[in-house]
C-alpha cells in the first residue's frame, strides 16, 4: 500500500490503542480505594480551594462517561491536567523531562545497537573461543538487572575510580553526554546482550544459505560476501529485534533515571506515583504508550527498505 | 552359583544400568552448563526455603558495633549499615525474591494459557479480540504495570505481583497460541471431534498435553525476567518494603552504603541476583531447545 | 593428445559426521574435453551434485577428498585461496537448480549480474550494465534494460533461471556445470532454457557438465553420457543408450515410460547395493 495509506492505518491504530488505554488508565482512578477526592488529596486532605479545583479538574460531581469525555476533550486540546505536587501543567513538566529520556535512550540504542551486532557477528564469524567468550558474557549479561549494572558502575567508576559524574544531567552538550554515558551503558548491557545472542544466530543461518553459496561459487571476495550477502540479509531479524528493545527501553529509562538522579520522564513517573500526583501518571504512561507504537511503526517502514520482498503495510 | 543369586545378580545390574540412562537422558538434554545451573538452582532454593533455620543469625537484629564492617567469623559476608548479617539477610532475601516472581509465573502461566486455548480453539472473532488485547497489553512493559498497580494500591508486594503477572500474560499467550494452533491442525484433533468429544474435553486433555513442554520452557525463560522486575520494582522502594528483606532492597540500601565506601552489601546482593537469573535463564533455554526440538 | 579441460581421476569423498563417516564418492573418474558436452545422469542421492561441489571445491568443511581433479592440467584440489578464486570467477560457472533460492532477495537482478565485474574486477557500473543488457537479450529476456531494476522475487522461475544463465555467461567461463537447471521449472519454460544453454554453448564453444534425471534430456544436448550410481560412475561413453553394457543402466533404460505402449505396472528396478557390490567383487 501507498506510504499515505499505511500512515493513515497506522495513525488509525494508534489512537484506537490510545483510546481504550486512556480509558484504562482514567477508569483506574476509580479502582483506587476510597473516594477518588480522598485519593488524590492523599491523607493530607485539603483546603476548601484545592477541594473545589480537583472537583473541577476531575469533573467530580459528574457522572464517569461524562468525565472521561471532559478529559478526553481536555487531552485532545493539549491540556495534560495540572501537576499536584509540583503546580506546573503537565504538559509542562513533560516536555522538560522529555529530552533527558530522549537523549538517554538515543545514547544507549546507539551503543546496543554497535556493541550488539559487532560482537554477535564476531562471534559467528570466527566460532571457537570467540564465540564462547562471548556467548558467556551475553549469558551474564542477560541475567544482570539494570540497576545492578547501574550501582556496580557507578561504585566502580565514579567513586572508584572518578572517571565519570555520579549523578545529574549535567550542563548541556558534551558535558551532558558525559553525565549520560554511565547510565546509557547500565541501560545497554542487558539488550546488547540479548542482541548479540540474536545477531549471531542470525548471521550462522544466513551463511548456510543457497544464495551465499552461488556468491562464494562465483569466487567473490569473502569479505563482499559476508557484508553483502550474510549481514545484509540479517538484518531482518536483527532489526525486530533492535525495534522491540528500544521499546522497551524506554522502561528500564525509569530505574536508570532512579539511580543515576537523572530528572527525565522515569523518575518523574516514581515521583509520582509515590506522591499520588494522578495526573502526571496518567500522561506520562499515554507518552509511554505513544513511544511504543511509534517505534513499531517506524521498524515496519524500516522492514521495506530492508527486504524488498515486503510492501508496506503486509506484516510477516 | 545358585539360580536365585543369579536372578538377583542380573536384576541388580539392570537397576544400575538403569539408573545410568536417567542420567545419561538428563546429561543430554541440559548439558553441562544445564546439570551446574540446575544445582547451584537447587542449592539456593534450598537456602532459602529453610533460612530459618540455616541461616547463621537473624536478619533483622542490628548490631550496630558491627555495621558496615567486611567479612569477619561473626559475619561471614559482613554486616549492612544497621550491622545486620548479610548472609543471613541473602538468605531470607532470596525467599521473596524467588517466591514473589514464582508467583508472578504461576498467575500470567494459568491466565495466558487459557486465554491462548481459548483463542486457539475458537478461532474466528473470538481469537481476533483476544489477539487484539494481548496486543495492547503488549504496548506496556512490565514494570510499567507493575507500577500503575502501585499507583492506586500503594506500594505492597502483592500489588507488584498482580501487576507483573498481568503484564506477562501476553508472553505466556503468544507462543501457547501458537504452539496450540499447530496442535489444533493435526488429524488427531479431528479424529477426537468426530468421535464425539467436546471442544473444551480435547483442548484440556489433548491439546494442553502436548503443549505443555512449551508452556514449561516459555514459563521458566520468563522467571528470569520476573525476578528482575520484582527485584527493580523493590529497589525503587515500590515492591517490598523494609524491614522484609528482599535482594533488591539490599541493594538499594547496599547503594547507600557503596557511596561511603563500603560496597560489600551491594555486591553479595546483586551477585546473587544476577546468579538467579543465569541458572534459570540457563535452564529456560535448555528447556526450550527441547521442546523445540521435540513439537 | 591434447589435455582434456576437466579430469577427475578417483575421487572419493568422504563426510565425517559427529558418531559416524561415510563415504559418499567412490572413485569418481572420467574427462571433459574443450567444447564438450557431458551428462552425469543417475537417481537421486547417486552423488550427482557432490559431484559437481567437489569439481568447485564447494564440499562442507567436514568432507575429507581425495583422488585428483585438474582443470587445464592445474590441480584444483590444491589451489590456493587466491588461485581458487580466480579458477572459480573466471573458469568455472554453476548453474543451480532452484533459482528462487541461490538469488539473493533483496539485491536487484542489476545487482546479481553486475557484482563480480563491478565489485571484484573493478569494471565501471555502466558499462558493466551494458554487457549485462547484451547477455539478457541474448538469453531471450525482453526488456532488459527495466528488468535490471527489478528485484528477483517479481521475475517468474523460468525468467530467473535465464538471468542465473546470463549471470554465468557474463563471466564468460571455459566450463559450464548445470546442476539440473531445469527441475525446478515447468514443462515450457524446461525447454526454453534447455534451447538457451544449448544454443550459447554451441556458439561460445564452452565444455559443459550437465546433472540431470531425465535421461532424454541428457541424451539430446550431451555428446557423451555419464551414469551413476552409489557413489561411482558404473558406464559412460557416447553410446550409452544405444548399446549400454552395465546392468543398472540397462534397467534404467527398459524403465522409462512409453508413450506408444500401455502397461499394467511401471518397470521396478531391481538393481540395489548387494547386487552392486557382488558385481564389484567379480569384476
Amino acid at each position: 500500500m501507498s506510504f499515505a495509506s499505511f500512515l493513515l492505518r497506522r495513525s488509525g491504530g494508534l489512537l484506537l490503542v490510545l483510546l481504550v488505554t486512556s480509558f484504562l488508565v482514567f477508569g483506574l482512578l476509580y479502582l483506587a480505594p476510597g473516594s477518588p477526592l480522598a485519593f488524590i488529596l492523599g491523607p493530607r486532605g485539603g483546603t476548601p480551594e484545592q477541594i473545589a479545583a480537583v472537583t473541577e479538574q476531575y469533573h467530580l460531581n459528574d457522572p464517569f462517561i461524562v468525565r472521561y469525555i471532559a478529559w478526553l476533550g481536555d487531552l485532545v486540546q493539549g491540556d495534560l491536567g495540572r501537576s499536584l505536587v509540583y503546580r506546573q501543567p503537565v504538559g509542562d513538566l513533560l516536555i522538560s523531562r522529555a529530552g533527558t529520556t530522549a537523549a538517554l535512550v538515543s545514547l544507549a540504542a546507539v551503543i546496543i545497537a554497535v556493541v550488539g551486532i559487532i560482537a554477535g557477528t564476531w562471534a559467528a564469524l570466527r566460532g571457537g573461543w570467540v564465540d564462547q567468550v562471548v556467548s558467556t558474557l551475553a549469558a551474564i549479561g542477560l541475567s544482570t538487572p539494570v540497576f545492578v549494572v547501574g550501582v556496580a558502575l557507578i561504585s566502580l567508576f565514579a567513586v572508584g575510580l572518578g572517571w565519570f559524574p555520579t549523578f545529574g544531567v549535567g550542563t548541556g552538550g558534551l558535558d551532558t553526554l558525559w553525565h549520560l554515558f554511565l547510565p546509557a551503558v547500565a541501560l545497554s548491557v542487558a539488550s546488547a546482550a540479548y542482541l548479540a545472542r540474536i545477531t549471531k544466530t542470525a548471521v550462522n543461518e544466513e551463511r548456510t544459505r543457497e544464495h551465499v553459496q552461488t556468491a562464494t561459487v562465483r569466487g567473490l571476495a569473502p569479505g563482499l560476501i559476508v557484508r553483502r550477502h550474510v549481514l545484509r540479509n540479517a538484518l531482518i531479524p536483527i532489526t525486530t529485534v533492535l525495534g522491540l528493545t528500544v521499546a522497551t527501553l524506554i522502561a528500564g529509562a525509569v530505574v536508570v533515571e532512579n539511580v543515576f538522579a537523572l530528572d527525565g520522564l522515569g523518575s518523574l513517573l516514581v515521583k509520582a506515583i509515590l506522591q499520588r500526583d494522578f495526573a502526571v501518571v496518567q500522561a506520562v504512561v499515554l507518552v509511554l504508550v505513544v513511544a511504543f507504537v511509534v517505534v513499531n511503526a517506524i521498524v515496519d517502514v524500516l522492514y521495506t527498505f530492508i527486504d524488498p520482498r515486503i510492501s508496506l503495510g503486509s506484516r510477516q | 552359583m545358585s539360580l536365585k543369586t543369579t536372578t538377583l545378580a542380573v536384576a541388580k545390574d539392570e537397576a544400575i544400568r538403569g539408573r545410568e540412562t536417567v542420567v545419561r537422558r538428563t546429561l543430554d538434554r541440559l548439558g553441562v552448563i544445564g546439570v551446574i545451573a540446575a544445582v547451584v538452582l537447587a542449592a539456593i532454593v534450598i537456602a532459602a526455603a529453610f533460612a530459618t533455620w540455616l541461616a547463621p543469625a537473624d536478619p533483622n537484629a542490628p548490631d550496630l558495633f558491627a555495621a558496615l564492617s567486611g567479612p569477619t567469623s561473626a559475619h561471614l559476608l559482613g554486616a549492612d549499615a544497621l550491622g545486620r548479617d548479610i548472609l543471613s539477610r541473602l538468605m531470607h532475601g532470596a525467599q521473596v525474591t524467588l517466591a514473589g516472581p514464582g508467583l508472578v509465573i504461576l498467575l500470567s502461566t494459568i491466565v495466558g494459557t487459557a486465554l491462548a486455548l481459548v483463542a486457539a480453539w475458537c478461532g474466528g472473532r473470538v481469537d481476533a479480540v483476544i489477539v487484539w488485547v494481548l496486543d495492547i497489553l503488549f504496548a506496556v512493559p512490565g514494570i510499567v504495570f507493575a507500577l500503575i498497580a502501585v499507583a492506586i494500591w500503594g506500594p505492597s508486594l502483592f500489588t507488584v505481583v498482580c501487576g507483573l503477572a498481568v503484564a506477562y500474560i501476553p508472553y505466556v499467550a503468544r507462543v501457547v497460541r501458537g504452539a496450540a494452533l499447530r496442535e489444533r491442525n493435526l488429524p488427531y484433533v479431528s479424529a477426537a471431534w468426530l468421535q464425539g468429544h467436546s471442544g473444551f474435553g480435547i483442548t484440556t486433555t489433548q491439546i494442553l498435553r502436548n503443549v505443555q513442554p512449551i508452556v514449561i520452557a516459555q514459563a521458566v525463560s520468563s522467571l528470569g525476567f520476573a525476578v528482575i522486575d520484582l527485584a527493580a520494582v523493590s529497589f525503587l522502594g515500590l515492591g517490598v518494603q523494609p524491614p522484609t528483606a528482599d535482594l533488591g532492597l539490599m541493594v538499594k540500601s547496599g547503594f547507600d552504603s557503596t557511596l561511603r565506601g563500603h560496597p560489600g552489601e551491594a555486591i553479595a546482593a546483586g551477585t546473587l541476583i544476577v546468579l538467579i537469573v543465569w541458572c534459570v535463564t540457563v535452564l529456560g533455554d535448555r528447556l526450550t531447545s527441547t521442546a523445540r526440538s521435540m513439537s | 593428445m591434447t589435455t582434456p579441460l576437466l579430469r577427475v581421476d578417483d575421487v572419493h569423498a568422504t563426510v565425517h559426521l559427529r558418531r559416524s563417516s561415510q563415504t559418499l564418492l567412490n572413485g569418481v573418474s572420467f574427462e571433459i574435453g574443450e567444447g564438450e558436452a557431458l551428462g552425469l545422469v543417475g537417481e537421486s542421492g547417486s552423488g550427482k551434485s557432490l559431484t559437481t561441489r567437489a569439481i568447485t571445491r564447494m564440499l562442507d568443511p567436514n568432507f575429507t577428498v581425495s583422488g585428483s581433479i585438474e582443470f587445464d592440467g592445474a590441480s584444483v584440489l590444491g589451489m590456493s585461496p587466491s588461485a581458487l578464486r580466480r579458477y572459480r570467477q573466471t573458469d568455472v560457472g554453476m548453474i543451480f537448480q532452484d533459482p528462487r533460492a541461490h538469488v539473493n532477495p533483496v539485491h536487484t537482478v542489476g545487482d546479481f549480474l553486475t557484482e563480480v565485474l563491478v565489485r571484484d574486477r573493478g569494471m565501471d557500473q555502466r558499462e558493466a550494465d551494458r554487457r549485462a543488457v547484451v547477455l539478457l537479450d541474448e538469453v531471450g529476456v525482453r526488456n532488459p534494460e527495466s528488468r535490471l531494476r527489478q528485484y528477483p522475487h517479481e521475475l517468474s522461475g523460468g525468467l530467473l533461471q535465464r538471468v542465473m544463465i546470463a549471470s554465468v555467461l557474463l563471466a564468460e567461463p571455459r566450463l559450464i556445470l548445470a546442476d539440473e537447471p531445469t527441475t525446478a521449472l515447468d514443462v515450457t519454460a524446461q525447454s526454453d532454457v534447455m534451447a538457451i544453454i544449448e544454443e550459447q554453448r554451441k556458439a561460445r564453444g564452452l565444455s559443459l557438465l550437465f546433472i540431470t534425471h531425465d535421461l532424454e534430456l541428457a541424451a539430446a544436448c550431451c555428446d557423451r553420457i555419464a551414469v551413476m550410481y552409489a557413489g561411482e560412475i558404473v558406464e559412460q561413453g557416447a553410446h550409452v543408450y544405444e548399446s549400454p553394457r552395465h546392468p543398472y543402466t540397462i534397467e534404467l533404460l527398459g524403465a522409462r515410460p512409453s508413450i506408444e505402449e500401455r502397461v499394467d505396472r511401471l518397470p521396478v528396478l531391481t538393481y540395489n547395493r548387494e547386487i552392486h557390490e557382488q558385481l564389484k567383487a567379480s569384476a
